[in-house]
C-alpha cells in the first residue's frame, strides 16, 4: 500500500515536471545570435555573389544560418523597432547585406565608409541578402 | 527637326518624372495579428522589400518568411517549419495597383489597392484600403487587412486551432524614398 502511494507521488511529480518543461519550452523568447558561434565567416561581397549567382544553392549553404559578415557600411536606416545597417557589396544592382539589428545593438555613431563585422542569421535574398537579429562583432 | 527635340526633350521629361514618382524601400514593415480568447500572436518582418510608383499608380511588395519574428522561439519554428514551409516557399509578394487621386504635393491620400498576394505558393486576389502620404523627398504609406490562413493552404492543426485566429491581420507600413 505504502509503495503504491509513493508510485503515484512520484508519477505525479514526474507529469508536474514535464508540464513544467513544456510550459518553459513553449514560452521560450526567441533566441538571439548573441550566444551562437557562428556557422560561417564571409565577406559581405563574397555572400552576395553567392545568392546572386545561384539564390538556391547559396540559400542551402546560408539559409537560416548564423553568418558573420565582415564588410563596410553603404547606408544606415533607423528604425522606431532598432536600426538596419547596410553592408556595401560588389553589384550592379545596389543591392548589400542588410542586417536588422537586434535590439539593444546602437548605430548611432556609425559612419558611411567605416568596416564592421555583424553577425545575424541569414534569411535570404530579395534585393539584398538580409540578416536577421544583427549584432555588432567589431566595430572599428 | 524642331518637332523632333520637341518630342525628344517631352519624353526625357516624362521618363524624368517617372523616375522621380517611384518609391522604394528595402526596410518596410509588415506584422501580422492573431488574436483569441487563448492566445495573442504577432510577428513582424522588418525587411519588406517595397516599390509604389505614382504615376503608374503601381504597388509592389516582396519579403521573406523567415524575416518574420516573434516574441517566442518555439512561435517562430513552428510558423516556418509547419505552416508556412518557409524552405519550400521562401517568399511572399503582392502585385497590385491602386485606385484614387495621390498628388504630387504634400498630404494624405487614401487609396484602394488592388491585386494578387502569393503566399505559401498560393495567389489569391486581394484588396486593400491603404493610406499613401507624400511628403517632401519622401513617400509613406500605412494599409491593414485581413488574410485567412485556408485560403493559401496553410493548415492549422486541430491541436492549437483554438489558439489561432481564423483571420490574422496584417499591417504594412512603409517609407520608401525616390529611385535614383
Amino acid at each position: 500500500m505504502k509503495r503504491k502511494k509513493q508510485l503515484i507521488i512520484a508519477g505525479a511529480v514526474l507529469c508536474l515536471l514535464a508540464a513544467a518543461w513544456g510550459f518553459y519550452l513553449y514560452n521560450k523568447p526567441r533566441s538571439g545570435v548573441n550566444a551562437l558561434q557562428a556557422d560561417t565567416s564571409i565577406t559581405a561581397d563574397s555572400l552576395y555573389s553567392h545568392f546572386a549567382g545561384n539564390e538556391q544553392q547559396a540559400n542551402q549553404l546560408f539559409g537560416n544560418k548564423v553568418v558573420e559578415v565582415s564588410g563596410v557600411v553603404a547606408l544606415v536606416q533607423p528604425g522606431q523597432q532598432g536600426a538596419s545597417v547596410i553592408l556595401a557589396a560588389k553589384n550592379d544592382m545596389g543591392g548589400g547585406i542588410n542586417c536588422s539589428l537586434a535590439s539593444g545593438q546602437q548605430a548611432d555613431n556609425l559612419l558611411v565608409g567605416q568596416p564592421v563585422k555583424i553577425k545575424g542569421r541569414c534569411t535570404g535574398y530579395l534585393m539584398d541578402v538580409n540578416l536577421v537579429d544583427a549584432v555588432f562583432v567589431n566595430r572599428k | 527637326m524642331k518637332k523632333y527635340i520637341l518630342l525628344l526633350a517631352m519624353v526625357a521629361g516624362m521618363l524624368a518624372t517617372a523616375s522621380a514618382q517611384t518609391y522604394v524601400t528595402r526596410n518596410g514593415q509588415i506584422s501580422f495579428y492573431s488574436k483569441t480568447s487563448l492566445e495573442d500572436i504577432k510577428a513582424t518582418n522588418k525587411q519588406v522589400f517595397a516599390a509604389i510608383d505614382l504615376s503608374k499608380k503601381t504597388v509592389a511588395f516582396s519579403l521573406l518568411m523567415r524575416g518574420f519574428l516573434f516574441d517566442k522561439q518555439l512561435m517562430q519554428d513552428h510558423f516556418n517549419e509547419n505552416y508556412v514551409e518557409s524552405d519550400k516557399f521562401p517568399k511572399a509578394t503582392f502585385n497590385g495597383s491602386f485606385t484614387g487621386a495621390v498628388e504630387n504635393k504634400p498630404g494624405k491620400y487614401p487609396v484602394q489597392i488592388e491585386g494578387k498576394l502569393t503566399l505559401h505558393g498560393v495567389t489569391q486576389p486581394v484588396t486593400i484600403p491603404a493610406v499613401l502620404e507624400v511628403q517632401s523627398g519622401s513617400l509613406s504609406g500605412t494599409a491593414s487587412f485581413s488574410v485567412k490562413p485556408a485560403d493559401y493552404k496553410i493548415e492549422i492543426p486541430s491541436v492549437v486551432k483554438d489558439k489561432i485566429a481564423q483571420q490574422i491581420t496584417v499591417q504594412v507600413s512603409i517609407a520608401g524614398t525616390p529611385l535614383k
